[in-house]
């Protein structure tokens, strides 16, 4: 309680506004969107799983930047804003992993299929839980140096996922394009899943600055 | 008549397991936060 109460009516103001714009997409996800026709409620899953995937990303861009500025400049502050960035990425992942598992198990009858976009992002994630273990057990005089080159591997492998799907012909897919292929036919859907994207991607902006924060004053009691 | 399957079970599942994924993480940054502030009043 004595965290929170230092926190400043910004802080306040700002995880607010975070939960509102969650709150707002839950809103447009569950009431407002119409059912899908052929997959059925199920396909609702579509707006957090994507934007759970951008917000993923995100967090790997940040941890791309983290990482380059920490191998050249060897800033503490570097490695701690890598820590967050790679932890709430991580957490993101799993979330685009488990859920899109869970999609696959209703639609294609296949919790995992070995093809291009859900083997890349298989690899994405565990490339992340190996950088959440090195921090756990890594030596502590190198972990910094290690993780940023870790990071740096993994931040590579989101075009791979990406551009996955270019890889291999299309028969080899079983992942859908949906966004590519224009099959957000509703002018709803593509609402919702601006309005989920944006308010998944600031709930993943604002949880590396709580972790940074947190890795800040854990530094100061030399945990 | 076409019908819409009824998929709501999973829906419901899929969202549950990713509320629980960012339980999970929310507490682990709380335990955290219940470290520093111990350590604080030793």
């Amino acid at each position: 309680m004595q965290l929170i109460s230092r926190l400043s009516k910004f802080h306040l103001l700002v995880s607010a506004f975070v939960t509102a714009l969650i709150i707002f997409a839950l809103n447009y996800v569950f009431v407002i969107v119409p059912n899908e026709r052929v997959m059925g409620p199920i396909q609702r899953i579509f707006y957090f799983h994507v934007g759970s995937a951008i917000a993923c990303y995100a967090a790997f861009t940040v941890v791309l930047g983290a990482s380059l500025y920490y191998l050249a400049t060897r800033n503490t502050n570097a490695d701690l804003v890598n820590e967050a960035a790679g932890e709430v990425g991580f957490v993101f992942c799993s979330v685009v992993l488990v859920s899109g598992m869970i999609w696959g198990h209703t639609a294609w009858n296949t919790w995992f299929r070995f093809e291009p976009r859900l083997v890349t992002f298989l690899l994405l994630w565990l490339i992340f839980l190996g950088f959440i273990l090195l921090r756990f057990f890594g030596d502590k005089n190198k972990v910094a140096a290690h993780s940023a080159v870790l990071g740096i591997l993994g931040a590579f492998t989101v075009p791979l996922v990406v551009f996955s799907i270019k890889l291999l012909p299309r028969l080899a897919q079983l992942h859908p394009q949906v966004i590519e292929n224009r099959g957000l036919k509703d002018p709803s859907f593509e609402v919702a899943l601006l309005v989920t994207t944006i308010a998944l991607v600031a709930l993943q902006f604002f949880l590396v600055y709580v972790r940074v924060r947190i890795g800040l004053l854990e530094r100061n009691k030399n945990l | 008549m076409d019908t819409v399957p009824n998929t709501f079970p999973e829906l419901f599942w899929a969202y549950t397991a990713i509320w629980v994924i960012f339980g999970v993480y929310f507490i682990t940054l709380g335990r955290r936060v219940a470290r520093i502030e111990k350590l604080g009043k030793d």
